[in-house]
């Protein structure tokens, strides 16, 4: 008690030493303003794509589709992507939900960015190409998206494929030689020079516009 | 791909920034002979801010877990490491030498700015999702929050206070708390995921990403009480004969 006595009577002298209200509403606006600035930076300087809805990535080059070709026998170059926002999604066509959701929602996304959907492309890189040869491959993705890029490689391509992207999965035999594959259900966004910048699980892309206005902020900063 | 976790300069940092109060307040604990049970309540603010950094170096595994992190540096740890100072010192804060830093820092009008600034502009998805992005900003975030806590707590606590009545330091309190209060509402009320990298991951114990939202609402709540059940003690308990500002 005596500690709170004394302490009591150093406040007394404190007010008038501070100078009054008048001042410390003074400090309190340069601490404010010097604050508010602060934020501001701070959220100016945060790793590109943080504001955005995706998950910030390390900005890596895009890995490599090495023993791959697409839907017209094509090798795959991210050289040739230069210049525009790629899409990539690793699924396969006999998936009954999430992959047909996925592409659903990035055709939806894509539809809301009028001229710049040209500088967008999606790339999707099946997971069961024992299922999903090349014709069959493009009919599905014709479904949902006509200009997407259908990829499909070797198995052992598409193990060292998957682990490079993050994209984790694994077949499940339901009898009958029949199988679904269990994977990882995330859209990586490579930026237009080719280096890895967002990643979309499903729930991210279930508000259209979420991608959509990321596509924009990336291609018109 | 991301970076979710702290390299091992940022945990020696806080390890660095424990011993550093620890050494100081050994020193001067030692020489002014100050209580036992305020030197255990010290311990405990740095055994806890410990706590509060594992909680802090993966913002990314769940929502909750990082929110108890945070709001533990801010309303837990830092009334304990005032505790731990006797009302008699904190006063001499006021005075010379340390005048030209408490002119600052133990100002009531620049501590609420603070606090409420601190409190209200962490949460905004541009800051909120830099600790999300990468791990590493989250130490400068909890940092923060320990010294807009410590800041504001000073303000309710006998000595280092600038408020010159009981009632004063209990609205002073009260309204203080009020910002926080108003986030963790919106965190448990709120039908959609308010910080969309959360909806990429898994978080722990297999919640879903809005209930672990909802969650780390609660516990928003919960580490807010200790603010407000010490607002509402300086508001309700009538003031000493000698006692015109907080205490202990």
């Amino acid at each position: 008690m005596r500690d709170a006595a004394s302490a009591n009577e150093a406040g007394a002298v404190r007010q008038s030493r501070r100078g009054g209200w008048k001042a410390s509403a003074l400090r309190a606006a340069i601490v404010s303003l010097a604050l508010l600035a602060a934020l501001y930076a701070w959220s100016r300087l945060q790793p590109h794509g943080a504001a955005l809805h995706g998950s910030v990535l390390q900005p890596l080059p895009a890995p490599a589709f090495t023993g791959f070709t697409d839907t017209q026998g094509r090798v795959f170059s991210w050289r040739q992507q230069r210049g525009h926002v790629v899409l990539v999604f690793f699924g396969y066509t006999h998936c009954p939900d999430v992959c047909p959701l996925t592409l659903a929602a990035l055709a939806q996304s894509l539809q809301r960015l009028g001229a710049l959907r040209q500088r967008v492309r999606v790339v999707f890189v099946t997971l069961d190409p024992q299922r999903d040869n090349l014709p069959v491959l493009r009919a599905y993705l014709d479904d949902f998206l006509p200009d997407a890029i259908g990829l499909r490689g070797s198995p052992a391509a598409v193990a060292a494929s998957a682990r490079q992207w993050d994209i984790s999965w694994r077949r499940v035999d339901t009898g009958a030689g029949a199988y679904w594959i269990d994977h990882t259900a995330a859209v990586t966004l490579v930026s237009p020079d080719g280096r890895l910048l967002l990643r979309y699980g499903y729930g991210q892309l279930t508000h259209p516009a979420w991608l959509a206005d990321d596509l924009r902020h990336i291609l018109e900063p | 791909m991301t970076q979710h976790s702290w390299p091992l300069a940022a945990w020696g940092g806080w390890a660095a920034l424990i011993a550093a109060l620890l050494l100081a307040y050994g020193l001067a604990a030692w020489r002014g002979r100050w209580p036992k049970w305020r030197a255990a309540v010290f311990g405990l603010g740095c055994l806890l801010t410990l706590v509060s950094a594992w909680g802090l170096h993966n913002p990314l595994a769940s929502m909750t877990s990082y929110t108890i992190a945070l709001m533990s540096m801010g309303q837990i740890v830092s009334p304990l490491l005032l505790l731990g100072i006797p009302p008699a010192v904190r006063a001499r804060w006021h005075a010379p030498p340390h005048a030209w830093w408490s002119l600052w820092l133990l100002d009531a009008w620049v501590a609420a700015a603070v606090f409420v600034i601190v409190t209200l502009g962490i949460n905004l998805p541009g800051v909120f999702n830099t600790a999300l992005a990468n791990a590493l900003f989250s130490g400068p975030i909890g940092l923060l929050l320990l010294i807009s806590g410590l800041m504001f707590w000073a303000q309710l606590l006998a000595g280092s206070t600038s408020l010159s009545a009981r009632w004063i330091a209990g609205v002073y309190g009260w309204l203080g708390s009020l910002p926080m209060m108003i986030i963790a509402a919106v965190w448990v009320w709120s039908a959609q995921v308010l910080y969309t990298p959360y909806l990429d991951v898994l978080c722990l114990w297999n919640l879903s990403p809005l209930d672990d939202q909802h969650y780390a609402g609660l516990v928003m709540f919960a580490p807010g009480l200790p603010l407000q059940l010490r607002a509402a003690w300086l508001l309700i308990m009538p003031e000493g004969s000698t006692s015109a500002a907080p205490s202990p």
